[in-house]
């Protein structure tokens, strides 16, 4: 038991310090690179927005349900705001935006013609007879430029198009009332998250109306949850058929717990390594990395079926085998994608500890282990050699032949999202998440001056049918604005005009002079400046897209209702306005998923190589290398076919686990091509048919997963085995010994 | 009724202190509460003339039910200001209610709801009666120039109008009265 307390000390010390520093990381970026940006960040504020429809014939139902919900959610410490109607901006902004009106919305000289003056004062006379009258009116008549008359009428706009009814927002098809929140600005839980979205849809419920939730966290912490609990079923069947399976051949708990914690060390170690280099690990790197580092269970399984006799060379080639594994992830680092930068470095460094623990903690005793007889399916393959080369060109040449814009997404949404999303466009205008357009300025000024000329073509573009709206900063704050106020006519102009347009409504001409100190006072405001978009509420809406760096500033402006994204596209890019992008965010994404497949593929290529090399090496015979390379090439080629005939192309993490693949192959290889074994033909048979057993149940429970990514790594491992298993297995027709 | 002009003759006694008068109440009108309201403001010679009902809404809010010169609905809350004009397609328009004007919309709002105006009291005031009746003065907002004054006039116990004045501003009188 000393043997095992000691490592079992050290697994504790480990898992503590990961309890302690390891901050897992989940970001798209780490996969995808900067087109992840564009792709969306559950992190940034937009991406914290929530749109909860609530559906009902009944109008005043639905409307309650609409009012509770929005009072419970706002009394909760996981949403910073919530509306369900209409809000007025505060008395506070309507002041400063009075202030900065010409800044925003600067007139035109056209606005302050005699006529239109003349226009504006009777308008403003009228509104004087509303009920808002008592609020605007007074400064509609000082201001009949009209400058903060559309200022009003533009925060008076509805989001989305929505109308509204008894103050509650109402869906375009009248059959949901809509209640938009913003999360808190806090990380993103999966659980607290869902713990939200199952509280609003209980609440829902009370109320007798039918609900729908959308909204970048939410449709992340399903995703999640949906993956994490296939992952935990998955684990738990695995581990529990694989304990049962181990359990059998082994026929002692001391083996057992011989057998795993090897395993257990080596990922624990990995994950602290990965920790210390990257400075957090990625969940992509957890859970794919672990699953990969499962083939470190072979390494005590083939020390225990080896027994004492054979102790040294089996460590022998149960380290060269880590050791070329290793070398073959370690070229993950070349792809420069830092979740699969630091599943290479996970991979390598869980294989060489799992490798030198079982050294250690695995005992040198002769062992009586069940296991099937394997030895019974070895088979003749005349001419392995030449069939092996072919297969491999052959199975090249299948996976060449794959379409390359045929990528399949990272991760693939439940199902019912997308049925959400459906719902969710014929209520209300969604912003296009496939298309998007970008404007840069060097600051803020120049952002808006871009924006303005952007505005017309944008205007067109929904005149036109090709849009049904948009949002951009530009649309609240006009840019060019001090080129434009310096085109106005002076106060005394001003003056001689609005005298003329007051007595022409029969109008006080005396009130000419206030009208003309508020005029002054509008021309010599302050500018806006960035601080004031922090400074309201309203503010910050507005410029919920915008992004500052140390290049400048980046607004993605919002496109709803897109219909014609190729007209709008060939609109845009006609006017040649620097600064300004349009793109289909799903092609680059696809286009980086293309890239990151060929980098990974070349790399892992180059690992191969490099594994193999190591191998000759260690050996120190090359033919039997040889043998061992073209054995796990076809094998996997075959795999790689078969995949790709199947599915139409391998995917990223299916090239990953294809270079487990070749790992397990090394392993096999290693010893069922032993020309020193032929006198302990069961032993190595027995070996191997362990590893293959355990690997088979490990892997084939993750292949009938319900989410994508599990069942692909699963699919392609076990697959990958069968076939390694087969090809090595596989004897040439001269050898009647059943060496090579 | 004339527009803008209390009783010739107020028989009644007048209020003996600011809270008797700050007690009077539109005449025996029963609900809803008709009103006529005259807009003065600097811009223009004649006051904008609007007529209707008030009422008190469910959840306590003041409606203001306008029939000349636009139909419109205005639902007037602690905070906000909700319009609804039919003419324009029904659609709603919502404003802060400032500062200024609170005071007067809470009178407004304490005279139908028949609720107290006491809070009235707690600004400076000057009440003045003579053979036409009572005026009660109370200034709410003492910001730089703009002194907002709210003048109550009545006869005895009965509220005749409320106005706001804003010093440089628009002047709004409500006279309670039959509907035109």
């Amino acid at each position: 038991m000393t043997r095992l307390a000691v490592p079992a000390v050290i697994l504790g010390v480990l898992l503590t310090l990961i309890a302690l520093y390891v901050e897992p990381r989940s970001d798209a970026e780490a996969i995808l690179g900067p087109v992840a940006q564009d792709a969306g960040n559950i992190e940034s504020a937009n991406d914290r927005q929530l749109i909860v429809a609530l559906v009902s014939e009944d109008r005043q139902k639905r409307i309650a349900a609409a009012r509770g919900i929005a009072d419970w959610l706002s009394a909760q410490d996981l949403v910073s705001k919530v509306r369900e109607g209409p809000e007025a901006p505060s008395a506070s902004f309507l002041d400063w935006v009075w202030e900065r009106r010409f800044h925003l919305n600067p007139p035109s000289p056209d606005d302050l013609s005699v006529e239109a003056l003349s226009d504006r004062l009777a308008q403003a006379r009228k509104v004087l007879s509303r009920g808002s009258g008592m609020l605007v009116g007074d400064r509609l008549l000082r201001d009949p430029t009209g400058s903060f008359a559309d200022l009003v009428d533009r925060l008076g706009q509805a989001p989305a198009g929505l109308k509204q009814q008894d103050g509650v927002w109402q869906s375009l098809d009248d059959t949901a009332a809509i209640v938009f929140a913003t999360l808190a600005n806090r990380p993103f839980e999966t659980a607290e998250t869902m713990r939200l979205a199952t509280e609003i849809r209980t609440r829902a419920r009370e109320f007798g109306v039918e609900n729908y939730l959308l909204g970048p966290r939410i449709i992340a912490a399903e995703i999640s949850t949906q993956t994490s609990r296939a992952a935990r079923f998955a684990a738990l069947a695995a581990t529990g058929l694989l304990l049962v399976w181990l359990a059998w051949i082994l026929r002692s708990a001391g083996r057992l717990v011989t057998t795993f914690l090897p395993l257990a060390l080596g990922v624990a170690t990995a994950t602290l390594v990965v920790q210390l280099g990257f400075g957090s690990v990625h969940v992509v790197t957890l859970g794919f990395g672990g699953a990969l580092t499962g083939l470190a269970l072979d390494y005590p399984l083939h020390l225990l079926a080896h027994g004492r006799e054979k102790r040294r060379q089996t460590e022998r080639l149960v380290l060269l085998g880590a050791v070329t594994t290793a070398v073959g992830f370690l070229a993950l680092f070349g792809s420069g994608v830092p979740a699969l930068m630091q599943t290479g470095l996970f991979v390598a460094t869980g294989l060489a500890v799992a490798a030198i623990a079982s050294r250690l903690i695995v005992p040198s005793a002769d062992s009586d282990l069940r296991s099937p007889p394997m030895e019974r399916l070895v088979w003749r393959l005349p001419y392995k050699a030449w069939i092996e080369v072919f297969v491999v060109v052959g199975g090249i040449a299948v996976i060449a032949s794959a379409p390359t814009g045929s990528v399949r997404t990272l991760f693939e949404p439940p199902g019912q999202v997308d049925r959400v999303i459906a719902k969710f466009a014929k209520m209300l205008p969604l912003p296009s998440g496939q298309h998007v357009l970008t404007i840069v300025g060097k600051d803020l000024a120049e952002l808006l001056e871009r924006q303005a000329a952007l505005r017309p073509v944008l205007d067109a573009a929904v005149s036109q049918g090709m849009l049904g709206r948009y949002s951009m900063l530009g649309q609240f704050m006009a840019g060019g604005a001090a080129e434009v106020l310096s085109q106005l006519p002076p106060p005394e102009e001003y003056y001689r005009r609005v005298t003329i347009a007051l007595r022409a409504n029969g109008m006080v001409a005396d009130f000419a002079a206030i009208q003309r100190e508020n005029y002054r006072s509008a021309l010599t405001a302050p500018g806006v400046t960035p601080e004031d978009l922090k400074a309201f509420p309203e503010t910050r809406i507005a410029a919920a897209h915008l992004r500052q760096s140390q290049s400048g500033w980046r607004e993605r402006i919002q496109l709803f209702g897109l219909r014609e994204p190729a007209a709008l596209s060939r609109a845009v890019t006609s006017v040649n306005i620097a600064g300004v992008e349009i793109f289909d965010i799903q092609n680059r994404i696809e286009n980086a998923l293309v890239e990151l497949r060929k980098q990974v593929a070349t790399w892992l290529g180059i690992g191969a190589l490099a594994a193999f090399a190591v191998l000759a090496i260690g050996l120190g015979d090359w033919r039997r290398a040889w043998g061992i390379a073209r054995t796990t090439a076809a094998a996997t080629a075959v795999t790689g076919a078969v995949l790709t005939l199947g599915g139409g192309t391998v995917g990223v993490f299916q090239i990953v686990a294809l270079t487990l693949v070749v790992g397990i192959g090394i392993d096999y290889g290693l010893f069922l091509s032993d020309p020193e074994q032929n006198q302990q033909e069961r032993a190595r048979y027995r070996s191997v048919a362990l590893c293959a057993g355990s690997t088979l149940i490990a892997f084939s429970v993750m292949g009938l997963a319900s989410v994508r990514l599990l069942q692909e790594i699963g699919l392609t491992v076990s697959l990958g085995v069968l076939v390694m298993v087969c090809f090595n297995l596989a004897q040439p027709k001269r050898r009647g010994t059943g060496g090579r | 009724m004339t527009s803008g002009t209390s009783p010739a003759l107020c028989p009644a006694k007048a209020p003996i202190d600011v809270g008797q008068a700050l007690d009077a109440r539109p005449g025996p009108q029963g609900k809803p509460l008709n009103y006529r309201e005259e807009i003065y403001h600097p811009a223009i010679a004649d006051p904008v003339v609007t007529s209707g009902w008030f009422e008190v809404g469910k959840n306590g809010s003041l409606i203001r039910h306008q029939l000349k010169p636009v139909a419109e609905v205005t639902r007037i809350g602690e905070n906000f200001i909700f319009q609804r004009r039919e003419s324009e397609g029904g659609e709603n328009s919502i404003f802060p209610i400032p500062s200024e004007l609170a005071p007067l919309l809470s009178s407004l709002r304490s005279i139908v709801q028949q609720t107290s105006k006491k809070t009235l009291i707690s600004y400076p005031h000057t009440l003045e009666a003579n053979r036409s009746g009572w005026r009660l003065s109370v200034q709410t907002d003492g910001s730089g120039a703009r002194k907002n004054v709210i003048v109550l006039e009545g006869c005895g116990d009965v509220l005749n109008s409320v106005e706001l004045q804003i010093l440089n501003r628009e002047r709004r009188r409500i006279i309670f009265a039959p509907a035109s």
